[in-house]
């Protein structure tokens, strides 16, 4: 997937395991592997198409998300992130004087998805990698047996606890649940002179403005945390209410500026008060 | 105006029950068809009147679709000691 994975407290056989499993992501949802599922599917003019029972748990997992952020967390934007000039693995991307592609927007709606049978409308391009990562991260802390921890590309989940360093600086003890930070501070290039950046909006089909430079969140998996980091960060000034709202901790970075949302001040303020 | 001979009569009722099979027939084969429609999975108009889950195929691919995501809750504290550590970060 083209992160460092860290996991601690893991045996032997449950390392092994947890390889195995990214091993496996990798192989299915890679963008850049002409031989992947996602890119098999991708490429199939069927209308409908069978899936593994891997693809069809993240794409699953992937229309919830979409569901429960409104269509922010699209699956759909296959196309889109293409058009933007994100078409090779990050490190062969270099500026390109070209203009972007035209934009294409989220269509989530359009799929339907029965059991393993997905149907979608000609030309659709899917792109779970809004979701992959951060389920392989909660599935690796699955195949553990004690208190562990399973960090992937940023992306943290532990059971029995763990400090965890923030963007900017500070850090928080994790006690359960995933932290994942969204922004785009990384994975930036041009073309035809201007900023492109990984994170599309739906809703216009271009890379997403934004007040924010990162977003983190803390939920009840890192899968949670990684969708609603994302959520928040495409909602820019409304991101900190929309996960207050939700209940979720959540820090924008902005130029260096940190700003909790109340949910984050107060979970952390509950914690010093009882101490 | 004559009577009906006893044959007549005969083969009136002969008549009569056989229309009345077949009007049986007809009914039960109906009955049968509506049975197996409403029971298939596939069937596209049924639907539970329990108020649970529907059975139209629609919404059942609908509801698979958009599957409830649960952003649960996390516990987070102020960091202190050690143990182990990992860094949140935008990849």
């Amino acid at each position: 997937m083209g992160v460092d994975v860290l996991v601690c407290g893991a045996t032997d056989e449950e390392h092994a395991a947890v390889r195995r499993l990214f091993d496996e992501h990798d192989r299915v949802f890679s963008r850049f592997r002409p031989e992947s599922e996602l890119n098999r599917v991708n490429r199939d003019p069927s209308e409908v198409v069978v899936l593994s029972p891997l693809f069809a748990s993240a794409l699953r997992s992937a229309l919830g998300a979409a569901a429960a952020t409104d269509g922010l967390v699209d699956p759909t934007l296959g196309r889109a992130i293409e058009a933007a000039g994100y078409d090779r693995d990050f490190a062969l991307l270099v500026d390109d004087e070209r203009p972007p592609g035209a934009p294409v927007r989220g269509r989530w709606r359009t799929l339907r998805l029965s059991s393993r049978l997905l149907s979608r409308p000609p030309g659709t391009a899917l792109d779970l990698n809004g979701v992959v990562k951060a389920r392989a991260v909660d599935a690796a802390l699955g195949l553990t047996a004690g208190d562990a921890l399973v960090a992937a590309g940023g992306d943290v989940a532990t059971r029995g606890g763990a400090v965890v360093r923030l963007p900017g600086e500070g850090s928080l003890r994790l006690l359960a649940g995933g932290v994942a930070t969204s922004g785009t501070t990384k994975r930036r290039w041009r073309r035809d002179g201007e900023v492109q950046h990984h994170l599309i909006d739906p809703r216009t089909g271009r890379p997403a403005a934004s007040r924010w430079d990162e977003v983190t969140v803390a939920a009840g998996s890192c899968v949670a945390a990684d969708v609603a980091a994302k959520a928040a960060f495409l909602l820019s000034k409304d991101g900190p209410d929309w996960l207050d709202e939700r209940g979720l901790p959540g820090r924008f970075l902005s130029g260096g500026e940190v700003v909790p949302n109340r949910a984050w001040t107060e979970a952390l303020l509950e914690h010093e008060q009882a101490a | 105006m004559t009577q009906p001979t006893r044959i007549e009569a005969a083969r009136h009722r002969a008549a009569g029950a056989k229309e009345l099979a077949v009007a049986l027939a007809v009914a039960g084969f109906i009955a049968v068809l509506l049975l197996a429609r409403a029971a298939h999975p596939g069937h596209g108009t049924s639907s539970s009147s329990s108020g649970g889950s529907s059975s139209t195929g629609q919404s059942q691919s609908q509801s698979e679709s958009s599957d409830d995501f649960d952003f649960g809750s996390s516990s987070v504290a102020p960091s202190t000691g050690g143990g182990a550590q990992a860094q949140t970060s935008v990849s």
